[in-house]
C-alpha cells in the first residue's frame, strides 16, 4: 500500500524523516571519529610549535612546551596566547627559556591564514614561523607552510620597528646595505602569489606590533636587569 | 548532450559513463572543480576518490528511495543526499589525511554543487534500478578521474617538475632551475600552478580524448555499414 507521494502532508512528512535520517547518520559518524580527529588536531598544533621552536629534532624529555597564558594588548584589546618554549637539561633538570610563541592570523588571498611566531626570550628576534590553517592556492599560496620558506624568518630582527611600524618586509628590493630600512627584516616574497605573500607581510606587522604591546604591558620579555612587573610563575 | 543511453545492464551503464559518454570531455561538466585542484597529483587523486565515493553511494541511495521522493521535492532531496557523502568524505579526510585535507577542504565542499552528480541522480538513478545506478556513479566518477588525474600529471609534472609533491612517493621528473641550487635547463611553469594552467591541459585533453573517441565511433559505423 504506497501513499500518494505527492500530497503535501506527504512531502512534508518524508523531508521531516529524509532529515532526520540522514543528519542522525552524519552526527554518530562525527562522533564516532571525533576523538581521532580531536588528536589529529591537537598533535598537529603540538608539532607545529615544537617546530616554531626549533625543538622537533630534541629529544621529548629534553624540551617543554608550556602554554596557557594569556596577555592583552591594552591598545587594541586584541589578545594573545603567550607560549614558552623550553629546553630541559635531562641531567640537571634546569629549564632554558628559548623564547616566547604567539598566534598570528589574519585574512590571507583566498581566506584565513592562522599560525604562530615564535620570538626569543628578550623578543628581539625571530625564532620561528609555522601557518597551521590556510586556504591559499596549493603549490602557490600554499607554499607558506614549505619550511625552506619559513627558514627564511629565523633570525629576523623583531626588536622596535622601522619606519611605518613595519617589523618584517616579504618581497620589495634587497636591502641595499645596513642603513635600509629593510636591512635584516627582509624574506623573499612567494614567486607566484604576491597577494599572499602581502597579505602575511601585512597581517605579522600588525601582529607583532600588537604582540609586542601586549608582552611590554604583562613585562614578558624585559631584559634582565630591569624588574619584572608580572607576577611570578 | 545526446540522447540519453538508457540501460540497464550494470557494466555497460558503467562503461557508458567512463568513455562514450564521458561526464568531462563529452558532457563538459564539472570541469570547474578540475581547474582548482589539479595542479598537485596527490590532492587530485584524493579529490576524485571523493568524487567516485559521492557519485556511487549518492547514485545508489536515490535509486533505493526513488519511488518515496515526491517529484515536487527531488531536487532538494539530491542535494541533501549529496551533502551527506560529501560530509562523510570531508570527515575521513579529516581523520586520515589532516595536512591534504588542510589544502582541498574547500574544493571537498564544493562536490555537493558538483554538476556531474546531481546530473546522474536527475538522468540516471532517479528511474533505474539501484545496480545499474551504482554502476552509472561509479563510472561517471571513473571517467571524471580519469581526465582531472591526466590532467594533474601534467601539470605537476610541468608546474613543479614532480609527480606526488608533498607525499611519501615524491618523485622528481624534471629538476627545476633554482638560483644557486640547480642550475639546470628546466624551468618550472608557473601558469601550470595556477588555475588558468588547467584551461590549457584540460583543452588539450578533451579535444585528444574526443579525437580518439570519434575515430573509434567512426570505425565501429563503418563496421556496422559493412
Amino acid at each position: 500500500m504506497k501513499p500518494d507521494v505527492n500530497s503535501p502532508a506527504y512531502v512534508l512528512a518524508f523531508a521531516a524523516v529524509a532529515s532526520g535520517l540522514f543528519t542522525a547518520a552524519i552526527m554518530s559518524l562525527h562522533a564516532a571519529t571525533q576523538g581521532v580527529v580531536e588528536r589529529n588536531e591537537q598533535a598537529y598544533e603540538q608539532r607545529a610549535l615544537l617546530e616554531v621552536f626549533g625543538l622537533t629534532e630534541t629529544a621529548a624529555a629534553g624540551r617543554e612546551v608550556r602554554r596557557g597564558r594569556e596577555i592583552t594588548d591594552p591598545d587594541s584589546g586584541t589578545a594573545f596566547e603567550l607560549i614558552e618554549g623550553y629546553r630541559v637539561d635531562e641531567a640537571g633538570g634546569r629549564k632554558e627559556l628559548i623564547g616566547y610563541a604567539f598566534p598570528v592570523w589574519g585574512v590571507g588571498f583566498w581566506a584565513q591564514i592562522r599560525g604562530y611566531l615564535a620570538v626569543d626570550s628578550r623578543l628581539e628576534r625571530i625564532i620561528g614561523i609555522v601557518f597551521v590553517q590556510h586556504s591559499e592556492t596549493p603549490g602557490l599560496g600554499g607554499r607558506i607552510t614549505e619550511r625552506a620558506w619559513r627558514a627564511k624568518f629565523r633570525g629576523l630582527l623583531a626588536g622596535d620597528p622601522v619606519e611605518g611600524g613595519r617589523h618584517v618586509y616579504i618581497g620589495g628590493d634587497k636591502p641595499a646595505g645596513p642603513s635600509s630600512p629593510a636591512f635584516g627584516r627582509r624574506v623573499d616574497a612567494i614567486t607566484g602569489a604576491t597577494g599572499t605573500s602581502a597579505a602575511v607581510e601585512r597581517f605579522l606587522n600588525e601582529r607583532i606590533t600588537q604582540f609586542r604591546r601586549a608582552a611590554k604591558a604583562a613585562g614578558v620579555g624585559a631584559s634582565p636587569g630591569q624588574p619584572q612587573r608580572s607576577p611570578s610563575m | 548532450m545526446a540522447e540519453p543511453q538508457e540501460t540497464t545492464r550494470p557494466g555497460q551503464a558503467l562503461v557508458v559513463q567512463l568513455w562514450r559518454e564521458n561526464p568531462v570531455f563529452r558532457q563538459v561538466l564539472g570541469i570547474c572543480s578540475s581547474l582548482a585542484v589539479t595542479n598537485l597529483v596527490f590532492n587530485t587523486a584524493l579529490m576524485c576518490a571523493g568524487l567516485i565515493w559521492t557519485t556511487t553511494m549518492s547514485s545508489l541511495t536515490v535509486s533505493l528511495i526513488r519511488d518515496w521522493i515526491p517529484r515536487r521535492v527531488r531536487v532538494m532531496v539530491q542535494v541533501l543526499i549529496i551533502a551527506v557523502y560529501v560530509i562523510v568524505v570531508d570527515i575521513v579526510f579529516r581523520a586520515l589525511f589532516l595536512e591534504t585535507h588542510k589544502e582541498i577542504a574547500a574544493y571537498v565542499g564544493l562536490i555537493i554543487t558538483n554538476c556531474i552528480v546531481l546530473g546522474r541522480l536527475e538522468a540516471f538513478a532517479g528511474r533505474n534500478p539501484p545496480l545499474p545506478s551504482a554502476a552509472d556513479g561509479l563510472g561517471a566518477g571513473l571517467g571524471y578521474s580519469l581526465i582531472l588525474l591526466f590532467v594533474a600529471v601534467v601539470r605537476e609534472i610541468l608546474g613543479f617538475g614532480t609527480v606526488f609533491k608533498n607525499t611519501a612517493w615524491e618523485t622528481v621528473v624534471l629538476r627545476g632551475w633554482e638560483p644557486g641550487v640547480y642550475e639546470t635547463w628546466w624551468r618550472n611553469w608557473t601558469i601550470m600552478a595556477i588555475p588558468p594552467g588547467a584551461f590549457f591541459v584540460l583543452a588539450v585533453a578533451v579535444w585528444a580524448a574526443r579525437a580518439v573517441a570519434l575515430r573509434q565511433e567512426a570505425g565501429q559505423a563503418g563496421e556496422g555499414a559493412k
